[in-house]
């Protein structure tokens, strides 16, 4: 697709360019984007984990946690012209895939990216203004800059439109 | 201070595929074979460092392929996460193989859990225990986690829980193939650098 700008696992873009489509595809993984409607500024995330206190080494990718994506998502953005208090945010992903006969929280590692990110937003005063998170597929996320629209495809399932 | 590396080189890689070679060789297709009840022909077919920034783009060809998958995560003195995985037409084979039937329409609870039980066998009891049997390791491993999804989302992952540390991990694939039921199954497991250098100093062959 044209003007798709492809955003790698644990890594972040922010465009103003409105012919711009922002495209990831994540599994347990979360998809944040943010958007300013007023600057048409946005910013994609693909977060990997939902916390970086617990990392003691390994530093170096500007959205692994859903902490530091957060935080350099809306910094980057700012440097565009976005201004935080605009900021409207849509998740997608947060997958739970693979199942099994145990515990619950064994392969949860996608339903605590997706919560984490929850708290870090709402903390941050930042409206989620949809979401398709959970759920047992990966999916397809294309944030589109000028209209802030973020259509969801999933393998065998309608195109969701958030 | 956990000292952390940024590479291998090629003959580490090559020790390592070597040593994944005897582990295969020794405990995995035997126990492939004796669960299929026939020969089975096995190969490793990459031992490869993948840095996170370069995942994306080395797996986007395969993203959208479904496949069949078991994960295993193993912890403890090396950290290792293990994926068993097939096409659906292959798993569907060979649930019906382990349940005693001519073929299988779907994937039931009794097909994945055989499934399962399958992944269970050839990575927790097979690799792993080589892995230990050759470096005294203590390496705990969790339950099977089964799911049905394109590879992208299945590798997803792992990945998370590898490269997490170092930004960077160690992709062993290994193909088994048992050629009278026609079954062809993947194994993929993945390493953290450190673990790997680890590994390469305490692994004794044969």
């Amino acid at each position: 697709m044209d003007g798709e700008i492809s955003v790698g696992m644990g890594e972040l873009e922010v465009t103003d360019d409105k012919e711009a489509v922002l495209a990831t595809f994540v599994g347990s993984c979360v998809a944040l984007c943010l958007y300013d409607p007023q600057a048409k500024v946005g910013g994609m995330a693909h977060i990997m984990l939902p916390d970086s206190s617990k990392d003691a080494s390994g530093r170096g990718n500007a959205a692994k946690y859903a902490d530091e994506a957060l935080e350099n998502t809306i910094g980057a953005m700012a440097e565009k012209g976005a201004q935080a208090g605009r900021l409207v945010a849509k998740i997608a992903g947060g997958a739970k895939i693979f199942a099994h006969e145990g515990s619950e929280d064994m392969f949860a590692i996608g339903t605590r990216n997706a919560e984490s990110l929850r708290k870090l937003l709402q903390k941050r005063g930042i409206r989620i203004a949809g979401e398709d998170v959970g759920q047992t597929y990966g999916r397809w996320v294309r944030f589109n800059i000028s209209s802030g629209q973020v259509k969801v495809g999933k393998r065998g399932r309608e195109e969701k439109v958030l | 201070m956990v000292m952390m590396t940024s590479s291998l080189n090629e003959t580490e890689l090559k020790t390592l595929k070597d040593l994944l070679n005897s582990y295969i060789g020794r405990k995995t297709k035997p126990a492939f074979s004796m669960i299929l009840g026939e020969e089975v022909e096995y190969s490793v077919r990459s031992m490869n460092l993948m840095h996170l920034q370069d995942i994306d783009g080395i797996l986007l060809p395969f993203m959208n392929q479904e496949m069949c998958a078991i994960y295993l995560r193993a912890e403890g003195d090396v950290r290792i996460g293990m994926l068993l995985f097939m096409q659906e037409s292959q798993a569907l084979s060979l649930a019906a193989k382990l349940l005693g039937k001519d073929t299988l329409d779907r994937l039931d609870s009794m097909g994945k859990s055989s499934l399962a039980e399958v992944g269970n066998i050839l990575l927790a009891g097979s690799v792993l225990n080589a892995i230990s049997d050759s470096t005294g390791f203590r390496i705990d491993c969790s339950v099977p986690g089964f799911a049905i999804e394109s590879l992208g989302a299945i590798l997803g992952d792992p990945i998370a829980e590898i490269a997490v540390r170092t930004n960077s991990l160690i992709l062993a694939g290994v193909e088994l193939y048992a050629p009278k039921s026609n079954v062809r199954v993947y194994i993929f497991l993945f390493f953290g650098l450190d673990d790997i250098k680890k590994l390469l100093a305490h692994a004794k062959d044969g």
